[in-house]
């Protein structure tokens, strides 16, 4: 069993695919607290302590974010443009996890800054391999940019 | 004939005067020619004596010349006539003939006086000015232009008939009158006396000498544009003005009809353009739509059917087991449709980028990564050396990864198997296979998206390839077809156009 880290921020819409990466990440004994928001704009909110999440302190950023592009109100590469516009947020890790292939999604994340590129497989083995890969890569083996807590 | 001094005086004009002269007495017999008579005559002076003179009228002239000697001869009328001499060389010469009675101190008739002055290049120039006129007046009436001339002061002098039909005024109500008040509005008149006056002092005046464009006057009042152009005309007397005038109603209206009709054409494009760019935008975002929407229910789907075997595997019967692998397996395939349709609906979206591609080295690579994926095959993969065409490389590269694939997929059951690549004819290329082949009854349904010729259980596919094989070279403006019988392998052809793109 890995020790207890710091938290996951999955921007998620789809209460499934939540709950399949949330599987995943257990299955491969990474156990941090993983957050779960909606959309874009909760996202944003939760990072910086705004609105509904009012009073969460934002030093206390998450070590990873995990992104899907596909957002309602906020999309995913708008919530990656304001992250890397906040001194606060600047060199958070973010992962973008997406069902989309599209060339020009791939080229629009990287050069919004985001750390990773991971398309869901439709396959589920896979899936679960690729998400127990980025899990044990982002949380256990990267050194997270100083500011961010320890996992 | 009188003697004396002043016979002597007179004798001596006759043969000096530069017109010809003939003198006669009072019976009408010629007593004296001079030189210049013997030159206009071309008589000897001996030959012209007594009636000898009238050998030199032209015989067209010499009945009317001979009454008006004889009424000289009866009644002493002097006579003024114009006649031809006629040379013995042939020679005709146009004279103005005088005569009159030449009388005594006492008044009595002695003798008769002729004079033959030259006319005939007089005559000539004459008679080539009203040719010349007579041909400029034809041209004038005949014009397809109104022509028009006005003196200094700007009244009409003349006026064709090309004229009339333009302005409305016939020519016997325009002369005389202020061409300004005829056939300029109103604004352009005191511009048009200022214009006269001006050249009338300085010898300039803007209009002159070069096409214009204005608006003229109907006689109803009505206005039309014209094309102008004006001459002075200086011939010593006062000065003319000429002016050639062409209605171009006609002309304006068709540059305004091409002018509309250019601003439609245009707004039209405009619009198409728009229509097209948003149908364009539509597709991307089905597109895009269908890559991550259609997949997201497939992943939960796989996900979910996946959890269930893994946490409650232990408790599920062997049926059970094999429906959630028939759940897994359907999920992936319809994961790889929908990658083959989005594949395809790229290759119509990506700009079409020619160059000199090298085939036989890419479907060498293709080849190559064939074998790689499945190393136990054995199979003879031909490919004829210096295959080029003028073709997307990207593009031309996803035709061979699939017709190269069918060959190798379709060649599976077998043991050994050959596949060939190389030029046809017409500068077409064709893959072969010695598998399966197809019967050639559903040719025609080889390339539609998701047709497939063989039941799922024997070949793996989509049935998306072909189709897309056929976008590519429909995109390079080419075609595909192929050949087969059962059992009995098959061609696939392609040919990209413009133009054939082989070169051995």
């Amino acid at each position: 069993m890995v020790k207890d880290g710091g938290r996951i921020l999955m921007v998620e819409d789809n209460p499934d695919h939540a709950d399949l990466t949330i599987r995943a990440l257990r299955r491969h004994n990474l156990q941090n607290e993983i957050d779960v928001v909606g959309d874009g704009a909760d996202a944003l909110d939760y990072l910086f302590g705004r609105d509904r999440y009012e009073g969460r302190r934002p030093e206390e950023l998450p070590v990873l974010v995990l992104l899907d592009l596909k957002l309602p109100k906020v999309d995913g590469l708008e919530v990656l443009q304001a992250l890397r516009g906040d001194p606060r947020t600047r060199v958070l890790p973010v992962v973008v996890l997406t069902s989309s292939n599209e060339e020009r999604d791939i080229v629009a994340s990287y050069h919004g800054g985001a750390n990773s590129y991971i398309r869901k497989p439709v396959d589920f083995h896979e899936f679960t391999e690729a998400v127990g890969k980025l899990g044990l890569y982002w949380l256990l083996l990267n050194e997270p940019p100083p500011g961010v807590p320890e996992p | 004939m009188g003697d004396g001094g002043d016979g002597d005086l007179f004798h001596s004009a006759v043969v000096q005067a530069p017109v010809g002269m003939l003198v006669a007495g009072a019976d009408g017999a010629c007593e004296l020619v001079n030189e210049r008579w013997c030159e206009l005559t071309g008589l000897p002076a001996a030959q012209s004596l007594g009636d000898g003179w009238r050998r030199a009228i032209h015989p067209a002239d010499a009945a009317e010349l001979a009454d008006r000697w004889r009424s000289l001869l009866e009644t002493g009328d002097p006579f003024e006539q114009r006649h031809r001499l006629c040379r013995p060389d042939g020679v005709v010469r146009w004279v103005r003939a005088r005569a009159r009675p030449l009388l005594d101190e006492e008044g009595r008739v002695h003798g008769y006086a002729g004079a033959f002055a030259d006319i005939t290049e007089l005559n000539e120039r004459e008679a080539e000015l009203q040719v010349s006129e007579a041909r400029l007046r034809g041209a004038m009436d005949t014009a397809l232009d109104a022509f028009v001339t006005i003196d200094a002061d700007g009244f009409v002098a003349e006026w064709n008939p090309q004229a009339e039909v333009v302005f409305g005024w016939s020519a016997d109500e325009a002369r005389g009158r202020r061409v300004d008040q005829l056939v300029m509005p109103e604004r352009y008149r005191a511009d048009h006396r200022a214009g006269l006056r001006r050249y009338l002092e300085t010898g300039g005046t803007k209009y002159l000498a070069r096409r214009i464009e204005l608006e003229a006057m109907r006689r109803d009042g009505s206005e039309f544009p014209v094309e102008l152009s004006v001459t002075p005309v200086e011939t010593g007397g006062p000065v003319i003005f000429s002016a050639f005038i062409r209605d171009i109603s006609e002309r304006k209206r068709a540059e305004r009809e091409l002018r509309e009709l250019t601003r439609d054409l245009e707004r039209r494009v405009a619009e198409r353009t728009t229509e097209l760019r948003a149908t364009v935008e539509e597709l991307e975002a089905f597109s895009y739509s269908v890559s991550h929407d259609l997949r997201a229910p497939l992943h939960s789907i796989a996900g979910f059917a996946e959890a269930l075997r893994e946490d409650y595997g232990e408790g599920l019967d062997e049926r059970a087991h094999d429906y959630l692998g028939r759940v897994r397996s359907a999920t992936r395939r319809m994961g790889q449709l929908i990658d083959d349709l989005l594949a395809l609906s790229q290759i119509s979206r990506k700009p079409l980028e020619r160059s000199t591609v090298d085939l036989s080295g890419l479907a060498g690579q293709v080849a190559a990564e064939l074998r790689e994926a499945d190393p136990r095959r054995d199979v003879e993969i031909a490919v004829q050396g210096g295959l080029r065409a003028e073709a997307d490389d990207a593009l031309v590269r996803v035709v061979l990864e699939n017709l190269l694939g069918n060959a190798w997929k379709f060649t599976s059951h077998q043991a050994t198997a050959r596949i060939q690549f190389e030029a046809a004819d017409g500068g077409a290329f064709v893959v072969r296979d010695d598998g399966v082949g197809f019967d050639p009854a559903y040719a025609d349904k080889l390339f539609g998206p998701f047709q497939r010729l063989h039941r799922q259980g024997e070949f793996e596919g989509t049935g998306v390839g072909l189709a897309t094989v056929q976008r590519v070279v429909r995109r390079h403006a080419g075609e595909v077809w192929a050949e087969s019988e059962p059992g009995e392998g098959a061609a696939f052809y392609f040919r990209l156009g413009p133009g054939p793109g082989a070169h051995s």
